[in-house]
């Protein structure tokens, strides 16, 4: 398989808040609903999180809405500092990982992220009986202890790979492999796929004038790339 | 023991296990393994989304027979692959912990219920019905268009009794009146917005609510810098925030910013004169009165916008070439609802955007194959309450209950409660033992929509003509069951005559009426679709070999025609000339006495996460994806500006008490939420909250809160509770 820089492109124009991609990520990723006690607490978990900003007073008030996966940085704060290298960026792929069994639940990776995308499992995730049956069995429940984040839904990556090894092709297309928030997105605001690859669309809207990455400033060569105009 | 010798008996244990291990199957799930299973057996099946009336097209992962994911259906002309959360939920609804999976039968008055069977829930349902003396009333919820409703009119219609709908249609009465005063029609047109250039919305958060919030999103999106968006209303929801320009008005003002915009469309004679003069009557006398008494100096006074921007809402709507305007709850569920609807229908007139691409589009039935015999007819909820009320309509001795919670989700669930009192025998069939359901005597496990057929012809929303078409993606959950097949059922006892034995058979009875329609495709190959389209509208003939089988419907979701076109106007219009009156008698002279002086602080609904809040916050993830989990907000809450929270001395969070001065109705204990996307003076109140089996607001009386602030008595002339522009007082509660 050809290597491949996975990223992702966020037009801030066409997000509309709606939530669907923080529900699918949810449901595609295991993600237990959380309860008002661990609300209140801080400790919800969203890989994908919708983060909302109002500006301005009345009439002239701006909601504007900024999704927020992990950023897959190329250069992660959050794998420099992981003392058991549970947390890697992957060479092949560009996907910043996490090895459930390897994490020692220290949480300094969660300190070092400056996005706050990782998370830490508190208690045992639980889901109200029987809605267990509904777990994707294609993605791990991660256990108490660990810390867990965004993929870019890279088990789907895999199948995308065995299916195109089954029809005898050595390249995953565009759409073979697309996370759940892309894929759900009404106002395709998403676009998702490889940075390096000129056939992808993904690579044409990286290159768009309006394009900025959160933080910039702290080298952490995020691959998840906003679109605004005025930045 | 030797250390030598627990080695050679732990090897020997350990081999005893492997081996033994090798020889049994293990039980990856409880009772999952039956003989034959072929592990990790895998499917995908093609169905809709029925949890609001948009009817999103959805792809259902099945392995070994459980249903693991939901996604949009990319082939699919409504949603092309796209969601809300509400949809992407669908698994959650279904494995809810709390969910009706055993019938139950209410025995005595004193709420005692006990699990019953199947059998005998029919054999009282028939007996019900059979005794009732045309006296059985069904109330259905979000099923428009199903041949369901049509199986219950039919059965109706041969005991006698009626057939009520429940499907926000309170909320909407307002233009459904509207379209029968000016255009003679009974349901209100829908709009054609993927060919717009200027989508005009009024109080309508269309890409929250709806009526289809992914089909907006997609016109949104990929119609992305070459359409404009303009949203009249006083809060900042969804549609608000993406608008090019939001004219922030106080509640029940929005018809007089409309009449603003149509003073500048006429001043700068860009009205459509030749549709005006073809397809209308009334214009030249509402043009006199726009121009002497509705200028936007006057409407800036009324409705609190300033100025110019009316003049600059005028001038975006004169430069356009084909705006539509779309009026929805915020607007329509005040005591100038039927104003703003009629300004809706006149804005649109003036640009001879009715009946035209872009514009509001009204679709005639489809030729589906009638079922035989009498059929009763469906009418709305509120219409119906008003009917009893006035004489016309009987009261029921039999209920009945199809996925409805109209004790909740009916503005006026009061009204609807005195019913369930009067009614000797009540059925619910439902996914909850919600407000409505347990009150009832049957209490009947239904099949969500992926364990159940279904259809819908022309779904509410969507511009274009479609039928779709669902079979069961996995078997319902419990004992639930398809109701399609229960009142199959039931009309063979009751001796009804129907085209087929079961309920599969008669979709594919009622569907086979499409084959000789010579025009659109089935569904599954999107781009064939377009084609399709792009050939109908160049002229083309377009021969139809394909056979309209129930099976192969179903595989694709069911069949669509992208190019609807515009049918006969003779087919648009009801009325006896064939014109849009634009100025009905029943409108009087409201439009011209708007409310000058406002009061200090009025009341406007809205809905939140979706169109059907009787299921919306039941689904623990959309609880959160809606932020009330982390706000902290499982209740209703108050929306209030930041000035005027201020003017009261109330801080974001603060317990406060809301309540209409001099009225009836209950007092609303809420906490505060300081908003600044909100106009001054005015009070937002969430619709759906407070629901079972969520927590609930009112503790045992669990009707939706906002219907125990108003009072009866502020009904007017329209069968709704009017909750928009209420005058209210609002005080922190020091208790």
């Amino acid at each position: 398989m050809d290597r491949a820089r996975y990223g992702m492109v966020i037009d801030l124009e066409r997000c509309t808040g709606c939530g669907a991609c923080e529900t699918a990520c949810a449901q595609e990723n295991n993600i237990p609903p959380s309860t008002p006690e661990e609300a209140a607490q801080g400790r919800t978990k969203s890989w994908m999180k919708i983060l909302v900003q109002s500006e301005g007073e009345m009439p002239d008030v701006e909601v504007s809405y900024l999704p927020r996966p992990c950023m897959q940085c190329d250069n992660p704060p959050c794998t420099r500092v992981c003392p058991v290298h549970a947390t890697y960026l992957s060479a092949e792929t560009g996907i910043v990982g996490q090895l459930y069994g390897r994490c020692i639940g220290c949480r300094y990776c969660a300190n070092a992220c400056p996005y706050g995308v990782k998370y830490f499992n508190w208690q045992r995730p639980q889901w109200p009986q029987p809605m267990e049956e509904m777990l994707n069995p294609d993605v791990a429940v991660r256990y108490k202890g660990v810390i867990e984040k965004c993929t870019f839904c890279h088990h789907r990556l895999q199948l995308a790979r065995d299916q195109a090894a089954f029809e005898g092709r050595d390249q995953v297309r565009e759409s073979d492999y697309q996370p759940a928030c892309s894929e759900v997105c009404p106002t395709r605001a998403i676009t998702f796929g490889d940075l390096d690859n000129p056939l992808h669309e993904v690579h044409r809207a990286a290159q768009d004038p309006r394009a900025f990455r959160l933080m910039e400033d702290l080298g952490t060569q995020p691959k998840v790339i906003y679109l605004r105009k005025g930045k | 023991m030797k250390r030598r010798t627990f080695l050679k008996l732990s090897a020997a244990a350990g081999a005893a296990a492997a081996s033994a291990g090798c020889a049994r199957t293990y039980e990856l799930l409880p009772g999952m393994n039956p003989r034959g299973w072929d592990p990790h057996a895998e499917t995908e099946q093609t169905s809709f989304c029925t949890l609001c009336p948009a009817r999103c097209g959805l792809r259902v992962r099945v392995v070994d027979g459980h249903a693991r994911a939901v996604a949009g259906l990319a082939e699919h002309p409504i949603n092309r692959g796209g969601l809300c959360r509400l949809g992407a939920s669908a698994l959650q609804l279904r494995l809810h912990p709390h969910r009706l999976v055993s019938p139950y039968h209410l025995t005595d008055h004193k709420g005692v219920i006990e699990k019953t069977t199947w059998n005998a829930a029919r054999t009282a349902l028939v007996k019900a019905l059979s005794e009732s003396q045309g006296r059985a009333l069904v109330v259905v919820s979000s099923l428009a268009g199903s041949t369901r409703i049509d199986l219950w009119r039919r059965l109706l219609g041969e005991i006698g009794g009626e057939v009520v709908l429940w499907a926000g249609d309170d909320m909407e009465a307002s233009w459904a009146e509207v379209a029968r005063w000016t255009m003679g029609v009974d349901s209100p047109p829908a709009a054609d917005w993927d060919r717009s250039d200027l989508v005009v919305t009024v109080g309508l958060d269309a890409l929250a609510t709806g009526p289809s919030p992914v089909w907006a999103q997609h016109v949104l999106g990929s119609n992305h810098g070459a359409q404009r968006w303009l949203h009249v209303g006083p809060r900042l929801n969804a549609t608000a925030a993406r608008a090019d320009l939001w004219l922030a008005c106080r509640p029940g003002t929005e018809a007089w910013v409309l009449l603003a915009m149509a003073y500048v469309l006429l001043k700068r004679q860009a009205h459509d004169a030749v549709f005006l003069a073809r397809h209308t009557r009334g214009f030249e006398d509402l043009a006199g009165q726009i121009l002497e008494q509705l200028d936007p100096r006057r409407a800036s006074r009324i409705t609190g916008v300033p100025e110019d921007r009316l003049l600059e809402a005028g001038v975006m709507l004169s430069t356009s070439r084909r705006p539509v305007c779309v009026p929805g709850e915020e607007a329509l569920w005040t005591a100038n609802g039927h104003v703003a609807g009629w300004a809706a229908l006149v804005l649109n007139a003036l640009s001879g955007s009715i009946a035209t691409p872009g514009g509001l589009v009204i679709r005639p039935p489809l030729p589906l194959n009638d079922l035989p015999g009498k059929i009763a007819a469906a009418q709305p909820l509120g219409l119906w309450l008003r009917r009893v009320a006035s004489g016309d309509a009987v009261e029921p001795a039999v209920l009945i209950l199809d996925l409805a919670n109209p004790l909740f989700t009916f503005s006026d669930g009061s009204a609807v409660g005195r019913f369930f009192a009067k009614a000797s025998q009540r059925f619910t069939f439902s996914l909850f033992a919600d407000e409505s359901a347990v009150r009832c005597h049957w209490q009947l496990p239904a099949a969500m929509h992926l364990e159940e057929w279904g259809d819908c012809a022309q779904p509410p929303g969507v511009p274009f003509d479609a039928y779709l078409l669902k079979a069961p993606a996995v078997q319902p959950r419990g004992e639930a069951r398809a109701v399609g097949e229960v009142i199959v059922e039931a009309a063979a006892d009751l001796g009804v005559e129907l085209p087929a034995a079961s309920y599969t058979e008669i979709l594919g009875h009622r569907a086979a009426g499409l084959a000789g329609l010579n025009r659109g495709a089935m569904l599954g190959d999107l781009e064939r679709l377009e084609q399709v389209a792009a050939m109908e509208e160049r002229g083309w003939w377009f021969g139809n070999s394909e056979g309209f089988g129930i099976k192969k419907l179903a595989e694709g979701g069911g069949w669509a025609d992208l190019n609807t076109g515009t049918p006969n106007w003779s087919q648009c219009v009801g009325t006896r000339d064939a014109l849009v009156d634009l100025l009905p008698e029943a409108l009087g002279n409201a439009h011209l006495a708007p409310p000058e002086e406002p009061p200090r602080l009025v009341a406007t609904p809205h809905l939140e996460v979706a169109r059907d809040p009787d299921l919306a916050l039941t689904v623990p993830w959309t609880l959160r994806t809606a932020g009330l989990v982390e706000g902290q907000s499982w209740h209703c809450w108050a929306g209030i500006n930041p000035v005027t929270a201020r003017e009261l001395g109330v801080t974001d969070g603060d317990l406060v008490r809301v309540r209409v001065p001099g009225g009836a109705g209950e007092e609303l204990r809420v906490h505060a939420a300081v908003l600044p996307g909100l106009m001054p003076g005015v009070v937002s109140l969430p619709l759906g909250f407070g629901h079972r089996p969520g927590p609930s607001f009112f503790g045992g009386d669990d009707m939706r809160p906002v219907a125990h602030l108003i009072p009866l008595q502020l009904h007017g002339k329209l069968p709704t509770r009017i909750v928009g522009g209420v005058p209210v007082d609002l005080e922190v509660d020091r208790g």
